[in-house]
């Protein structure tokens, strides 16, 4: 799999809100690639998507009916599947957020020094 | 939800176009894989080198698909959709096995089914009412004089009302008998009084007009009448302008007001409903306990917080009328446990847990043949364990296979409990059928399949279980190679079989010792019912004088007597009596009674007897003996002295080293008015209830002296005993035309029907225990067939160095007989327990009875020899050469 030494894991459960976070920021719907990709670039190459569970992680979002995808030209003239927000991955991505803010707060307040 | 159905449907969109799913993953992995490339060739890599970093960077791309699509599948659907198909297969290869398990499935499902539905209408739900639960009968008790519940006295009915707090409301009623006359034949209707609230506490709605108004409680306003459903029909033609017409009830006119709903009809075998309309004197009655008493829990208040109350509130009854009160207390019991009596409780557990035993041998059975074929279908586990299949994967798959045999079974234990419930309806009588409450409710409904899908799942497990435990475990090297042998194999299974069969022969004891013992307490009972006097022959008929007609005591006297004359003249009756109840009907009356010359019991402490009214001719139409003294005669009716006779048990008890002929008792309080009675006679004793531990003393008063209304007419014929019925009705109705007869019927009969019940448990009982041994020797044999079979080798190896015939089977019968006793010795101490838990709770049942337990351990013995007998005789006939070669 990856080959990087210094990888930084993935905090379980938060990739399917970063790639529902990713589908928000970017207006036009986007590929797996690039899903990967912008992860990696906004979060300074500390956060790395593997591609093994990328894809597993966008299927289930499909099957939630959080994500839609459809068939477009990409930008080197191939056939890509582009994945764009629902309305119900809308709301289910503020719900993670509030679960991750409440979670990453309690934990700051345990690890920082009084 | 509708997220649920919305991925239901996308997964079903999945599940039809998966071909397209795969190729469109396949191709978003291509251009994922190939923009990485790119990337990488941007970073400065050779084309070729790019791609190759992309494809290992992007891992095993099998699996991720896998993933994928494991995501959308129905995976878990899938396997068990695969394990069915394939059980089913694997049942329909092997038809003879399914055949037999199937069969024996049902009759223990089945089994289990039709007493879980009797179980479930007689004592979990015999009433509609909301919240059973919650709905309570009251009683009186008498500490002193046993468990006995009896009912309330109007007045301590009337102070817990007012008292009490844990009851949101108490209702009372009392049953009587009335004759309904006018339009058609008269006839005898079973009425029923009721308190105005008694309808609203137990959900009862009238289909037409009203129920009971809260005035009409008052005396002299209870002219009223709301009648049954069914009494309507029958006897009304449903008519639907009956209310507000006018009935005759014991010649009195009643207004109906009502008709209730086809569903109510508490207290069976109610048919007219009537306010309780007691008088004020009668509302301060507290000797005489004749209120039933229903109520309902307060919302919050358990069973035993009642029970406290009420015990409280009949502690201080007792210090403030200790004379009527003294030594008496109150308690509750749920209204769907005591309705059909303590007995039906008893006979249901006893039933429940012999077809839970029953299915448990089926199961055993089933099991062993499981193992069995576990051991052939060995090769068939070590392949697909080779293939890959986990251990989980093949026991799922067995147990999948197992569960489906259990669900067939119970399909068809369905119909087997279907014939059973038939039997049960159509070999009840009448007579008894209208006192069971719920008995209409008897029926396979959806609580009852409920509890058929959970049998039949665990029986799957029971027997599935270990079985797929021991199956799933195959040694591959073993079972895989060419003419791999399984005998060696197998000594797991091997210990698990022969355990088997040891809980197998244990069950069948127990439970036959279980089913001999009911049967021979029913015989025993059924012998002490007729005890004492001589049924055949002897018509019985019941009457009940109107008190508008038969006001005095005169009339009713002078009314015994004339038919007495009138029917023992007739040609073909030898002669004719009659009485206030039939010996051995298990019906009677009690009540105090006092002995000139020795002093008033205390309160609490009364001597309660059961007391017989009966006419001249009594002891020798029944044929009740008289020991001592003399029998009831014409002369003394009209003559000053009252007479009584007693029954031999009295006078032991009470006069146990005097004469008692010549003394004086009468009934009632101590302090009563009624008159002395002189002891002429002492009868035999006859039973007085099949359940009675002891013979009860009984006191015979002459009918005439103490008249009584409702009576029977007893004739004894000299022929056939119903042919006298016409000539016995035509004497009746030219003494009296408006009289009702009924529950004409032979003594006999009388007696076999209260003895219905009992009947059916215990040919229930005969009859599964009868499944038990036929299960327990099929199965016995099973083991033992299959057992030699597979040491069929080993025979032929032992004769071939000289073993002879008679060595061999002396070798197969011995580890037969071994497992046998190993069995009986476990079953043994526990049938002892159960025979001790019986006989406590069944009178009749006699806990330590040798014939029955030497009997079953000894039948189960020669079952056991028998089942081992053919296998070992074929084993003897081995020919060790044949054998020897088939290596």
């Amino acid at each position: 799999m990856g080959s990087d030494a210094k990888k930084i894991e993935l905090v379980p459960g938060t990739l399917e809100m970063l790639i529902l976070k990713t589908l928000e920021r970017n207006v036009e719907p986007m590929h797996g690639y690039g899903i990967a990709h912008y992860i990696k670039r906004i979060s300074n190459d500390v956060l790395r998507v593997e591609e093994g569970s990328l894809y597993p992680a966008l299927q289930r979002l499909a099957l939630k009916g959080w994500v839609r995808s459809e068939w477009g030209p990409s930008e080197n003239n191939r056939r890509a599947r582009y994945y764009k927000l629902t309305p119900a991955g809308r709301k289910q991505l503020k719900r993670e957020v509030a679960d991750f803010e409440r979670v990453l707060e309690a934990i700051l307040r345990v690890v920082q020094p009084a | 939800m509708t997220d649920k159905l919305l991925q239901l449907w996308r997964r079903l969109l999945f599940y039809l176009r998966r071909d397209q799913f795969d190729r469109e993953l396949e191709e978003e992995m291509r251009f994922h894989l190939e923009m990485k490339a790119r990337e990488n060739a941007e970073a400065g890599m050779e084309a070729r080198e790019a791609r190759y970093v992309a494809e290992r960077q992007f891992g095993n791309q099998t699996l991720l698909r896998e993933v994928s699509r494991d995501m959308w599948s129905f995976r878990s659907l899938e396997t068990l959709f695969q394990d069915l198909l394939y059980g089913v297969r694997m049942l329909l290869k092997n038809p003879g096995f399914t055949l037999i398990a199937v069969i024996t499935l049902a009759l223990g499902i089945g089994a289990n089914t039709a007493v879980f539905s009797v179980t479930n209408a007689l004592l979990l739900r015999p009433f509609d009412f909301h919240d059973l639960d919650r709905v309570v009968s009251v009683y009186s008790t008498a500490p002193q004089q046993g468990n006995i519940l009896s009912g309330m006295a109007p007045a301590d009915f009337a102070d817990m009302r007012r008292q009490q707090t844990v009851f949101a409301d108490l209702a009372a009623y009392r049953g009587s008998n009335l004759n309904l006359t006018g339009a058609g034949e008269p006839e005898r209707v079973q009425s029923v009084e009721v308190t105005a609230n008694f309808f609203r506490l137990l959900d009862g709605e009238a289909a037409l007009g009203r129920a009971f108004l809260p005035e009409e409680e008052q005396a002299g306003r209870g002219q009223v009448a709301a009648l049954s459903y069914a009494l309507w029909r029958r006897r009304f033609g449903a008519d639907p302008k009956i209310v507000g017409a006018t009935i005759s009830l014991d010649e009195k006119a009643y207004t109906v007001i009502g008709v209730m709903s086809e569903r109510f009809d508490f207290p069976k075998p109610v048919e007219i409903w009537t306010p309780l309309a007691l008088s004020n004197e009668a509302w301060n009655e507290r000797r005489l306990r004749s209120l039933a008493v229903v109520a309902r829990l307060k919302a919050g208040v358990e069973l035993g917080q009642a029970n406290a109350e009420v015990e409280a509130l009949a502690q201080r009854l007792t210090t403030q009328y200790p004379q009527t009160n003294g030594g008496r207390g109150a308690t509750v019991r749920l209204l769907s446990q005591s309705v059909n009596g303590e007995y039906n409780g008893v006979f249901l557990s006893l039933l429940m847990s012999a077809v839970g035993f029953v299915l448990l041998i089926a199961c055993v059975n089933i099991a062993n043949m499981q193992l069995a074929r576990g051991a052939a279908r060995s090769r068939e586990m070590a392949v697909r364990a080779a293939l890959g299949a986990g251990r989980p994967a093949l026991v799922r798959q067995l147990l999948t296979e197992s569960l489906l045999l259990g669900l067939i079974g119970g399909a068809c234990g369905l119909l087997v409990s279907f014939w059973l419930l038939d039997y049960l309806r159509s070999s009840m009588p009448l007579d008894q059928i209208q006192y069971i409450s719920g008995w209409e409710h008897i029926s396979v409904n959806e609580r009852a399949m409920i509890f058929t899908l959970a049998v039949s799942m665990a029986s799957g497990v029971i027997f599935g279980l270990f079985p797929a435990m021991q199956s799933s475990k195959p040694n591959l090297n073993e079972a895989l190679k060419e003419g791999g042998r399984s005998d060696g194999a197998g000594a797991r299974r091997q210990r698990l079989r022969k355990a088997l069969i040891v809980a197998e022969v244990a069950l069948a004891l127990v439970l036959l010792v279980g089913a001999g013992l009911m049967v021979k307490g029913f015989a025993r009972l059924t012998e002490k019912q007729h005890q004492g006097f001589d049924p055949r022959n002897v018509l019985t008929l019941r009457t009940t004088l109107p008190p508008s007609r038969y006001a005095e005591g005169s009339q009713i006297a002078a009314f015994h007597r004339q038919a007495q004359e009138r029917l023992s003249a007739l040609p073909g009756v030898e002669s004719a009596t009659s009485a206030s109840f039939l010996p051995g009907s298990n019906n009677w009356n009690s009540i105090e009674f006092q002995i000139e010359g020795q002093p008033a019991p205390l309160p609490g402490q009364e001597r309660g007897i059961t007391y017989q009214k009966a006419g001249v001719d009594y002891f020798r139409t029944v044929r009740i003996p008289i020991i001592k003294g003399r029998a009831f005669s014409a002369s003394d009716i009209d003559s000053e002295t009252r007479v009584a006779v007693i029954s031999e048990t009295l006078a032991r008890r009470y006069f146990p080293n005097e004469d008692s002929i010549g003394r004086r008792v009468k009934v009632g309080a101590a302090e009563s008015a009624e008159l002395w009675h002189t002891i002429i006679g002492v009868a035999g004793d006859v039973s007085r209830f099949m359940f009675d531990r002891e013979t009860q003393p009984m006191l015979y008063l002459p009918i005439q002296q103490f008249p009584d209304r409702g009576a029977y007419l007893i004739v004894r014929a000299s022929g056939a005993t119903m042919a006298a019925v016409p000539a016995v009705r035509a004497q009746i109705a030219a003494l009296d035309d408006k009289l009702p007869l009924y529950e004409i019927k032979s003594h006999e009969q009388v007696i076999a029907d209260q003895m219905a019940g009992l009947r059916q448990v215990a040919a229930w009982m005969g009859m599964f225990g009868a499944l038990a041994l036929a299960l327990a020797a099929l199965g016995v044999y099973g083991v033992m067939a299959y057992a030699v079979s597979q040491r069929t080798r080993e025979i032929g190896v032992r004769m071939a160095l000289g073993a002879r015939p008679h060595d061999v089977f002396r070798l197969i019968v011995g580890q037969a007989l071994k497992l046998a006793a190993l069995g009986l010795a476990i079953g043994l101490p526990v049938a002892l327990a159960l025979g001790r838990v019986m006989a406590g709770a069944l009178f009749g049942v006699v806990a330590l009875d040798p014939m029955t337990f030497v009997g079953f351990t000894l039948l189960l013995t020669s079952v056991a020899l028998l089942a081992c007998y053919l296998p070992a005789r074929r084993a003897m006939r081995v020919d060790p050469m044949v054998t020897l070669r088939f290596e």
